[in-house]
């Protein structure tokens, strides 16, 4: 009887409560944001927030576009036409280097970076090109897109295997480009992004040619996959980046937790056949996160930027200025251990 | 104090616990949060420690704008300043806070930040990388980012993990808290109960038998529950309404006295030894014709007595008043009436309390006519044993005792004994041998349990059958018995003859239902012929396969069929086999043999079966007169076992393909029949890493890529070659020659059959494999099958040892042949080597560049081969790494080295380190660190005099542990080197974990120091690696004194090399050491 009396009465007590905190749950307005990403196996995240709901689960209603390459994602950024954008590094240094406005509200800052990867950029040719080791490169046309990672990845490649430049001839090509060109003999090899190499593979065995040989660069080459905004964006709406920082978050657990259906999801999206993320998982490591690994990645990028002739025209390099931190921080701090940029002996 | 205080007292004591308990648990929950967070950061300084590392390997690589180096500088400072706080509870705490320093010092002097003065961010200027080759960087950034990233990963598991532990730790204090709570709660209940139910109930007994003392005879006990006490005071409420009840019934007892007193004309007297008079009851007045109440004196009441009693009755009443003896008397009185009646008296004496006489009482009763009565009975007793006497039976009387009261004439002619022998005596005494007979229990049952009984039995002491009957009586047992010996005698004959004719015909049937049961139960069909052939008895099993199994003339084989037409009529199948049993069985029946067997197949409806017929002679004069017997065996199981062991033989259980022998067989059938195919040949071929198919997707998905490769090359030999798998992923193929084709298009086609890749149907997945071919054409030479295989696989065998990424076939050769024969007869030459003690080890000094003093010496072994002369390792420690050999010759040279140790500090020499080669195979083989250790103790050497070179290769077999085992070498005190530094695979990963003393620079980059700037690059960053990990850099190979004075300049103090000494033999070694002469020595043996 007792127990009877208590819980009625706590019922009385709590429901005025429960149904102001639904009330205030419902009213609250949704923030709009544009993000601009491209097609890789390395944005599953963005995938899974999508079709999970966890943006709305944060109070954001996304309008996600995906590009052919994190450079026209970086491109949206500064258009104005997203407010952030996913890439990896390359489009991002590249950026930094052709414009002086670093450290000022337009400038691109780097929020997180998403994923810790190997494998998912490789060169790709044919079994009846001839290619069977690097060497075997030298006389041949290699199709990379500039400004992207691709390009980077082949340097890293003919660096390694001492490969002379003037022996090879570089095309140009986007990534959409490329399977059509190799297929079609116009270039002898491609670098090429997941899952882009899964759907070349699957047109060389349909075509019924020669089947497709890769050349890996997992001893060369790690890729990361970053969140970017502008500086405007990250220091007046930094409660957004947060919420946004957040979903990624939930996508990242959900992949953990369920590894089987985000494979399904993203195949789905993405139009793929197969189990290519399953190739791939074990190589993979979805991870929110500011570290000191990243800022080495940057470094090798500016490095190969300079080696290869990017002018530099956006003035001294600092490097802490391309973070802020602060949002990541305020959600997760013990993910954040790149250095404070205010630090008291700063140089004059 | 008593019960009822000290329950309630121990409530309130109760109560103070639970709140000290509560008080205790909350101050442990505070301090075990304190120790959490504690915990928490030194997580995360390890954290902020481990990234600063990798930002130093960076910086290295990259350099760094300013804000970035002050940044860093500035992280370094906190970390310090955090474990100089943590210093004062930690002391290592403060090492690690220098060795922070060391670290950011060592960064910035390897970026040219010498002075604090030119201090780059006080400059304001970009701080420069370290110069290395562009591939060198992409590599080591490559390995150090791994390492970021791993350990980004291990610490965010390391956080998760503690999360965990508290998250676990909080349950873990919250629950024991509540279990307290509820322990306390526990007491306080426990002891209100005690209170409640114990002292409460006890007290209220005691209240209630102190009332009942004081005389309250309603006063009960208050009944508080149903337990132990509540029972008690029910007991005790019950007791006391017993008693009540057990005086009450005293009352009415006494009255039912008088009233039997009354009806057994019975009374009760006692005389007053001081007043002598006499008290009468009302009965004994009665019987003395006197009213109620008549007190008569005791003269009075003697002379009640009849005359001739009265002298007798004074006699008793005086012995009894005087002496205290009772008395028991039956005697007469004669009433106020004049009437005599039979009186029995009763005197006892009563005593008071100093044990005088005071009183004597006694009881009185009228037995007049109790005497009529035993007069009457003993008048018919006469005439009773007159006629006992008369009959022709035995007949006993016995009383309760067993003693005989009564023996007839006839028991006694019987009994042979006399009846005054008998009376009074017992019945068992007399005849002991009853005990435990039949008669025994008759006359028991009879006396116990008073039922009439008998028994017939023979009497082994008289040697008499007796028909006994006994019937009980008042007084014991009356018996009646007579000799029936004769009767028995004339049963028992007659029962003898039965039990004969009885046991004859149960043996008779027992046999024959033996045979017949042995006969139905043998696992073969029989049937019994007569000497014409026809069946005339069958057994089940015939019976049963004749019926299920109905020949094809529609005979069930049974009795009364002729089995020589039967088998002469056969169609078909097994006709031919008929025939031959028919024959068979026709000279079993003449006589013309004893017996015939024949094994045959034997299609039944639903399967294969195998017989074996037997025909077995019954007669054994020759003739036909006796018939035979016929046997058929079903032999199909030992048929199949027999086939079965055949497919085990020959046949891979997995694929389903011949396995090695089979496929021998197989080629074996091909040569017999077909000429010597010159253009075909026969190839072995294995999966490559099928062990990683295995290990990523499961065995069972790895046999499925088996099988399905196995049907490929199948369908690729087509029906002319052959395939096999001959174990593990190896497979063999025999392709015949085909026109046009050569062998290179013969091999191509195996390799084709992985183009499609497999899809095993466990994993869904669609997994690649490759394939690695060796092989052998056969050409115009024929060799044996076995002789192919073993050349294919020969070729297989070194096509493994081969660089990947050749063709993937490799062709067997007369020279390869030669190559492997060379290679076993190494081998064994080496085993025998070890035995034979062959091995010796030479000594290269390590010197210190600066002034050629000898610091150490690196032990090199050298084979004196009996023929070859003396052999360098390079020609023979290979081919002891592929056989294993390289175990022993290692654990050689770890003893000879640490005896050699030994025996110069024994002559008194200066002690030197010696360095030994270590293979990786020797960890791969396990418990190194025990052996080092053992050889250490054997020879009592300081484990400081021993160094141990271990080349980069180690690290391809990267493993926890060969990581522990380094360690534990490293704890042991043995020095730790890396030998051939730059030659194989070595990450900065590995390099900070592992924990070298000394890194060797390889005397390839040694070498070419002064005319190769890539060279000249490599051994300064070696050096600039050696003096971040804080181990020695060693420089091997030096060969010429320019080459050591550019080591010199560069900061490199010890090397070796011919230009400093060549290996020396023991005996030249130890001269070395003698002379201590610093080194190079110059012509006349002195050092420079």
């Amino acid at each position: 009887m007792l127990l009877e009396t208590s819980i009625k009465t706590l019922a009385t007590a709590l429901l005025p409560i429960l149904l102001a905190v639904s009330v205030s749950y419902a009213q609250r307005s949704e923030d709009m944001v544009r993000v601009a990403s491209a097609v890789y196996l390395g944005d599953v995240p963005t995938i899974i927030a999508e079709e999970r709901g966890f943006f709305a689960h944060q109070g954001i209603r996304a309008e996600v576009t995906h590009h052919a390459s994190g450079v026209l994602s970086m491109a949206k950024l500064r258009a104005g036409e997203a407010d952030f954008a996913l890439m990896g590094l390359t489009p991002f240094v590249l950026d930094r280097l052709a414009n002086a406005d670093s450290g000022g509200p337009d400038a691109p800052v780097i929020l997180a970076s998403l994923v810790h990867s190997i494998g998912l950029v490789q060169i790709v040719t044919t079994g009846d090109s001839g290619i069977r080791q690097a060497a075997d490169f030298r006389g041949r046309r290699i199709a990379v897109e500039r400004g992207t990672n691709s390009e980077f990845v082949w340097w890293l490649y003919e660096h390694y295997h001492g490969i002379d430049r003037a022996s090879i001839e570089l095309v140009d090509l986007s990534f959409a480009e490329m399977s059509e060109a190799l297929m079609a003999g116009r270039v002898d090899a491609v670098v090429l992004v997941e899952p882009r190499v899964t759907k070349l593979k699957a047109r060389l065995n349909e075509s019924s040619q020669s089947r497709a040989v890769h050349f890996h660069v997992n001893n060369l080459y790690t890729g990361k996959w970053i969140l970017v905004t502008s500086r405007r964006t990250a220091e007046n709406r930094r409660a957004l980046c947060r919420k946004l920082l957040a979903s990624y978050q939930q996508s990242i657990e959900f992949i953990d937790r369920e590894p089987d259906e985000s494979i399904a999801l993203f195949n789905r999206r993405m139009d793929v056949i197969g189990d290519i993320l399953a190739d791939h998982w074990s190589a993979l490591d979805y991870d929110l996160n500011l570290d000191w690994g990243l800022i080495a990645s940057l470094q090798k990028q500016f490095y190969w930027a300079r080696a290869v002739g990017y002018a530099n025209t956006g003035g001294p390099l600092r490097m802490l200025d391309l973070f802020d931190p602060n949002p990541l921080r305020d959600i997760q701090p013990g993910d954040v251990s790149i250095p404070r940029a205010n630090v008291p002996d700063r140089a004059p | 104090m008593n019960l009822f205080r000290i329950s309630q007292f121990s409530i309130v004591a109760c109560l103070a616990g639970l709140v000290l308990l509560l008080i205790l648990s909350l101050d442990a929950g505070r301090r075990v949060q304190e120790k959490q967070e504690a915990i928490a950061e030194l997580l995360q300084l390890n954290e902020r420690i481990n990234e600063l590392s990798a930002a130093s390997d960076s910086l290295v690589l990259f350099g760094a704008d300013p804000d970035l180096w002050a940044a860093y500088r500035a992280e370094g400072e906190a970390i310090r300043t955090q474990l100089e706080r943590l210093g004062e509870q930690h002391p290592d705490a403060r090492k690690a806070a220098r060795r922070v320093t060391h670290m950011v010092e060592s960064v910035g002097a390897a970026l040219g930040d010498g002075d604090a003065d030119n201090e780059p961010s006080r400059l304001g200027r970009e701080i420069e990388p370290l110069e290395v080759p562009t591939r060198s960087r992409i590599v080591m950034h490559h390995v150090a980012g791994q390492g970021m990233a791993l350990d980004t990963a291990l610490d965010s598991a390391l956080r998760q993990r503690q999360q965990a532990i508290a998250r676990e730790a909080t349950w873990i204090g919250a629950t024991l808290a509540v279990a307290a709570l509820i322990f306390g709660a526990l007491c306080v209940v426990a002891f209100g109960l005690i209170h409640g139910r114990i002292a409460r109930p006890v007290r209220s007994l005691a209240d209630t038998l102190e009332r009942r003392r004081a005389g309250e005879s309603g006063a009960r006990a208050q009944v508080t529950g149903n337990d132990e006490l509540g029972r008690l005071a029910e007991t005790l409420n019950r007791t006391l309404d017993e008693r009540d009840a057990a005086e009450a019934e005293l009352t009415r007892q006494g009255d039912l006295l008088d009233m039997a007193g009354r009806a057994a004309r019975f009374g009760a007297w006692s005389v007053d030894l001081d007043s002598m008079t006499c008290e009468w009851s009302d009965m004994v007045a009665e019987i003395h014709g006197m009213p109620h109440g008549y007190a008569p004196t005791v003269e009075e009441g003697i002379r009640f007595y009849a005359p001739e009693h009265r002298k007798r009755i004074s006699e008793a009443f005086k012995t009894c008043a005087e002496r205290g003896e009772p008395y028991d008397e039956e005697l007469q009185v004669v009433d106020a009436n004049g009437q005599r009646h039979w009186v029995r008296t009763v005197g006892h004496p009563v005593y008071d309390e100093e044990q005088n006489i005071v009183r004597v009482q006694g009881a009185f009763q009228d037995i007049s006519e109790q005497k009529a009565l035993e007069q009457e009975s003993r008048r018919l007793s006469d005439r009773l044993a007159a006629m006992l006497e008369a009959i022709t039976d035995g007949f006993v009387a016995v009383d309760e005792q067993w003693r005989y009261t009564y023996v007839n004439a006839t028991a006694a002619w019987i009994l042979d004994k006399s009846p005054e022998e008998l009376i009074g005596t017992s019945i068992w005494d007399q005849f002991p041998e009853l005990v435990g007979s039949r008669m025994e229990r008759a006359l028991v049952t009879a006396m116990e349990e008073r039922i009439s009984n008998s028994a017939d039995e023979f009497f082994e002491p008289l040697e008499t059958w007796f028909d006994m009957h006994a019937y009980p009586w008042e007084e014991g047992v009356a018996v009646f018995f007579r000799d029936v010996t004769e009767d028995h005698r004339m049963i028992e004959q007659l029962r003898a003859q039965e039990a004969a004719l009885r046991a004859s015909r149960d043996e008779l049937d027992a046999a024959l239902h033996t045979r017949q049961i042995l006969i139905n139960s043998l696992p073969a069909h029989i049937a019994m012929l007569d000497e014409e052939g026809t069946i005339v008895d069958v057994n089940d099993q015939w019976r049963h396969f004749g019926q299920e199994n109905l020949f094809n003339n529609g005979s069930d084989f049974g009795v009364g069929t002729n089995y020589i037409m039967l088998c002469e009529a056969a169609e078909g199948e097994c006709s031919e086999e008929a025939k031959t049993v028919a024959d068979g069985l026709k000279d079993v029946l003449q006589g013309e043999r004893g017996s015939f067997a024949l094994e045959y197949p034997c299609h039944s409806p639903d399967k294969q079966r195998w017989f074996r017929v037997m025909f077995s002679r019954l007669s054994t004069e020759g003739t036909a007169a006796g018939g035979a017997v016929a046997m058929h065996i079903d032999i199909t199981e030992r048929k199949l076992a027999e086939r079965e062991l055949n497919r085990l033989a020959y046949e891979d259980s997995l694929t389903g393909l011949p396995s090695r022998n089979g496929f021998a067989r197989g080629m074996h059938q091909r040569f017999e029949h077909d000429d010597w195919p010159a253009g075909g040949i026969v190839a072995m071929l294995d999966v490559i890493d099928q062990h990683d198919i295995n290990d990523a997707h499961g065995y069972k998905a790895g046999d499925q890529v088996l099988v399905e490769l196995g049907q490929r090359l199948q369908r690729q030999a087509g029906e002319h070659g052959l395939a096999g798998r001959t174990g593990g992923d190896e497979f063999v193929v025999y392709l015949p020659s085909e026109p046009g084709q050569s062998a290179e298009d013969q091999l191509a086609r195996i390799a084709n059959v992985i183009d499609q890749p497999f899809s095993p149907e466990e994993t869904g997945l669609e997994i690649e494999v490759e394939l690695r071919i060796g092989y052998t054409e056969l050409g115009d030479r024929p060799r044996t099958p076995e002789d192919l295989v073993r050349e294919a696989e020969l070729a297989l065998f070194e096509n493994r040892r081969e660089t990947p990424g050749q063709t993937p076939w490799l062709a067997f050769t007369e020279e390869l042949n030669k190559q492997t024969r060379e290679r076993i007869r190494l081998t064994n030459e080496l085993r025998h080597a070890l035995e034979a003690d062959e091995f010796e080890l030479h000594f290269q000094p390590k010197v210190n560049l600066t002034d050629g003093s000898m610091i150490s010496a690196e032990a090199l072994i050298r084979w004196q081969h009996p023929e070859r002369g003396l052999l360098p390792p390079g020609l023979f420690i290979p081919v002891a790494e592929q056989s294993r050999l390289i175990g022993p010759i290692g654990d050689w040279v770890l003893r000879a080295a640490c005896r050699q140790l030994r025996d110069w500090r024994q002559a008194g020499l200066a002690a030197v380190r010696v360095a030994i080669n270590v293979s990786q195979v020797q960890f791969m083989l396990g418990d190194f660190p025990a052996k080092v250790r053992a050889a250490l103790e054997e020879f009592d050497v300081d484990p400081a005099h021993l160094s141990l070179e271990i080349t980069e290769s180690v690290f391809e077999r990267h493993s926890d542990r060969l990581l522990n085992e380094i360690h534990e070498l490293k704890k042991l005190g043995v020095r730790m080197s890396l030998d051939d530094f730059g030659t194989g695979y070595s990450s900065l990963l590995y390099l900070q974990r592992y924990p070298f003393d000394e890194i060797k620079i390889d005397r390839g980059f040694v070498n070419h120091l002064l005319d190769d700037r890539y060279s000249h690059n490599i051994v300064r960053t070696v050096m600039n690696l050696a003096e971040a990990l804080d181990a020695e850099p060693v420089a091997e190979g030096i060969e010429s004194n320019e080459v050591a004075a550019a080591l010199l300049e560069m900061g490199c103090r010890v090397g070796q090399g011919y230009y400093y000494s060549m290996p020396l033999a023991t005996e030249d070694f130890r001269w070395l050491l003698e002379m201590r002469s610093n080194l190079p020595l110059s012509p006349n043996g002195h050092g420079r």
